[in-house]
């Protein structure tokens, strides 16, 4: 599989969930779920915000306007409420792996465009 | 007898959040054979500074842990793993190899400030070559998956002893 399959097989997923069951406006919201509170479930926001926490571990000291990196006990204790431990682990599984292709495809700058779903 | 260790009082030990390797092993089994074969090609001093220096970007603590105590025994020095988080201004403690490797580390491990810089990956690309590259990126993103893990179950350090899991 070449490289640009790889990262446009992400960008297909999100295409065929356009052209299936996904409505346009939860995927075109998903950059702001916080402020788009009717479009997504209790549990789809738990995992969302886990989402964000898990990914960005980078950010600053526990002192700083961005936060501590780490992953807030509020998140994972809201994450735990909406997933039983074994799918929990396999969520944390799924976030860190699409992490893994972010980063094997920003770094080599793979171009965008030519996947088919 | 009275020793300054029994006089002192650190902070209460946290337990994990979970086990994550006992609910999805075959994630772990996967994350364990992508481990190996992402650092075939790579000096393994190198590795072990590459490990590091993610694992502090991302404060995984457990990872941490491992990590310097496994370069300590395999014979890294203790000045170069504690001038590694001030790499910038210690520069003449690596070689250009190794400082290419840093900095594409930090790049690839900070993406959320944006991008792999065209220099920096020009500069890696100097001291490795295509498939060397193609390793250490990798790799790098390897010890960023550990770390993701890490961080999010909270595994606890201090525990680990050098080649635990070789």
């Amino acid at each position: 599989m070449s490289r640009t399959q790889l990262l446009d097989r992400e960008v297909g997923l999100a295409m065929s969930a356009l052209s299936a069951a996904e409505s346009d406006d939860r995927i075109h919201l998903l950059n702001a779920w916080e402020e788009a509170e009717d479009l997504y479930s209790e549990r789809e926001r738990a995992a969302l915000a886990l989402t964000e926490a898990v990914t960005v571990l980078t950010g600053g000291t526990s002192r700083t306007k961005s936060g501590g990196g780490f992953v807030p006990d509020e998140v994972y204790d809201t994450a735990a409420k909406h997933f039983g431990e074994a799918e929990l682990a396999h969520l944390i599984g799924l976030i860190t792996v699409i992490n893994g292709w972010n980063r094997l495809m920003v770094s080599r700058r793979v171009p965008p465009g030519g996947y088919q779903p | 007898m009275s020793t300054a260790e029994e006089t002192v009082e650190y902070a209460t030990e946290h337990a994990p959040r979970m086990q994550w390797a006992k609910h999805s092993p075959e994630v772990y089994k996967a994350m364990v054979r992508l481990d190996s074969a992402a650092k075939q090609g790579l000096d393994p001093t190198l590795y072990e500074l590459v490990k590091i220096r993610a694992s502090q970007i991302n404060h995984c603590a457990f990872c941490l842990d491992m990590h310097t105590k496994d370069a300590l025994a395999a014979g890294e020095s203790v000045e170069r793993i504690v001038q590694l988080s001030a790499w910038e201004e210690s520069r003449h403690f690596y070689t250009e190899k190794e400082l290419a490797a840093i900095e594409l580390t930090e790049a690839v491990t900070v993406l959320t400030d944006g991008f792999v810089p065209d220099e920096v990956y020009d500069r890696a690309a100097q001291h490795f070559e295509e498939a060397e590259l193609a390793q250490l990126i990798a790799a790098i993103t390897v010890i960023n998956a550990w770390n993701r893990f890490g961080v999010t179950t909270r595994m606890t350090p201090g525990h680990y002893r050098p080649g635990q899991y070789k």
